[in-house]
């Protein structure tokens, strides 16, 4: 569940850094663990978010409804992805913590945009956005998959 | 005829008021991670209920007692303590989850921030706990709770492939991703939010509001037998639904607006507009029956006039329990918990609390001093039995489970 794997990240990050006198610094294997827990989280997202995009590009589903979904998302992504943020990564890990925090931040971006475009009722972007969202998201599903541990 | 209409009033807003948002959430998450992988385990649950909801009925008939009273009665203060305070902390975790619920719903129907809803919800259950007459509260909200069969609806609109869910269901295969230890969390949650303690408690309570004797015991039976069960399959509805949209599209459900998606997909606005309904009747006919509930426990408990069978000022410290815990459950939702969050915790919790329930209605149903001859026969005690250990196995891995798996998403 998004907004759970959202607070989970947090109390793991705590037990960690308890264990570790108060550095959050993970192995590699668990640093890799969370980066797939915050990348499932953020795929989730956005497969919601398109699906609710597209469901409002086809007149199918109401704009309060369709922003307040949005607004969630984009919450859970945040709070995600600031809590993968705030590990520090092992060396070893470099590359995994760079390629995660980018595609989260292009995530991130994309959901923005996406409430702005709706909140302004930019139907015409909608469907740009749509694939933009099926791009970003099969990025994300195919980077969980490799930096599963 | 008149007789009929009664009976076939009961069935319905037993269908209608099956559903909460534990069942909501739970089975929506469920179809979402696992597919119908799990529904053996709402099947196993509904039956679960039925044999303990029909138990405590029948003592309701016979000694015009609720189940509690007497459980306090015949085994003694101490265990009725231990029963209360148990039945107690996870029903007002239930309730907070249930007010939560409302709030969710009429921030998808409207867009204002769900928290702006809590007090005002918090307050409408209140004024309609007191206010509002037995009959009319459980009638209204369980026959507006039918909406939520437009997840049957969907399910059947989005054309599944009908032999692959029953082959997924039939051999419980679950996904290659998922861990077993997830798979086992997942189940004993659904099984919680399945057989939730306060469903007995407010049934039998709700029983001596009505009025039940020996000659209710065919409405009542039917209520269970054919109500529950009927109610069950919006459970597997909206498991399915999950199963066949948001399984396939990766999208694991937090939010009430991910459990409507599917059916936004199969009705469009129609649909969308027909599950805010149901979520809204399901959680707030919830809310009071939970409301109710701890009304009941703590004025059966301690003997006061309780009911909503007499006037207010009769059962004032009735009323002045579920006042308190209205204020108590805003309270703590205004704190900016995520209900979602505050429903997982009800459902395992009312796991770990459920052989604190459904123990001492299994002794009761076997007292003949209270059931004469409708004491328990063989076919009751050996489902009974069946049951209590079930219910004592989820009860012990109910927390570990939810360590370990750190609550579903090792």
């Amino acid at each position: 569940m998004t907004r759970r794997r959202a607070g989970w990240p947090a109390a793991a990050l705590l037990v960690i850094a308890l264990a570790s006198g108060c550095s959050t610094s993970p192995g590699v294997t668990d640093y890799r663990k969370q980066a797939s827990l915050t990348l499932g989280t953020a795929v989730s997202e956005v497969a919601t978010v398109r699906l609710v995009l597209s469901e409002l590009a086809d007149g199918d589903t109401f704009r309060p409804a369709a922003l307040t979904q949005l607004r969630y998302s984009e919450e859970t992504l945040g709070s995600a992805a600031q809590s993968f943020g705030s590990l520090n990564p092992p060396a070893p890990a470099d590359p995994v913590h760079q390629k995660t925090s980018t595609l989260l931040g292009n995530a991130e971006e994309l959901l923005a945009t996406v409430r702005i475009a709706v909140h302004r009722r930019h139907t015409d972007a909608y469907p740009g956005l749509v694939d933009d969202l099926k791009k970003v998201g099969s990025r994300l599903e195919e980077l969980e998959r490799r930096v599963q541990p | 005829m008149k007789k009929f209409f009664a009976v076939a009033l009961g069935v319905l807003t037993a269908i209608g008021g099956f559903v909460d948002i534990g069942d909501l959430v739970t089975n929506a998450t469920v179809g979402s991670r696992f597919g119908v992988s799990l529904l053996w385990v709402v099947v196993v649950g509904v039956l679960g209920i039925c044999v303990f909801a029909e138990m405590s009925g029948r003592v309701v008939a016979m000694s015009g007692r609720p189940t509690f009273d007497i459980i306090r009665e015949r085994l003694g203060p101490r265990v009725g303590m231990l029963n209360l305070v148990g039945s107690m902390a996870v029903t007002l975790l239930t309730f907070v989850a249930e007010i939560g619920g409302v709030a969710l719903a009429l921030e998808l129907a409207t867009g204002v921030w769900e928290f702006a809803w809590v007090p005002v919800t918090a307050a409408l259950v209140w004024v309609v706990l007191w206010r509002a007459k037995f009959s009319l509260i459980e009638n209204v909200f369980g026959i507006l709770g039918l909406t939520l069969i437009v997840f049957a609806v969907a399910l059947w609109q989005l054309g599944p492939d009908w032999g692959a869910l029953w082959h997924d269901a039939s051999t419980a295969a679950k996904p290659a991703a998922e861990s077993w230890s997830s798979y086992w969390y997942y189940a004993v949650a659904l099984f919680g939010a399945a057989m939730t303690p306060y469903e007995v408690f407010f049934f039998s309570s709700g029983g001596v509001e009505e009025g039940w004797d020996r000659n209710s015991l065919p409405t009542m039976r039917a209520n269970v037998f054919v109500g529950f069960p009927l109610g069950g399959m919006l459970s597997v509805a909206i498991a399915g639904v999950a199963t066949v949209v948001l399984l396939p599209a990766g999208v694991e459900v937090s939010t009430l607006g991910q459990v409507s998606l599917p059916v936004v997909v199969a009705l469009g606005k129609i649909g969308l507009v027909i599950a805010i309904i149901g979520f809204f009747a399901a959680t707030f006919g919830a809310a009071c029956e939970t409301g109710l509930s701890l009304g009941y426990s703590v004025g059966q408990y301690f003997g006061w006039q309780w009911g909503k069978y007499v006037r207010p000022t009769e059962a004032a410290r009735f009323h002045l329990v579920i006042l308190i815990s209205a204020i108590v459950g805003a309270a703590v939702l205004l704190t900016t918990i995520d209900p979602i969050m505050v429903t997982e915790f009800s459902v395992v919790f009312s796991a770990v609390a459920l052989p604190l329930t459904y123990l001492p209605i299994l002794i009761v149903a076997n007292d003949k001093q209270y059931m004469r001859e409708k004491t328990n026969g063989r076919v009751a005690n050996t489902l009974g039995s069946i049951y209590l250990v079930i219910v004592l196995l989820a009860s012990i891995a109910a927390l570990p489970l939810m360590v370990w798996t750190k609550m579903g998403t090792a």
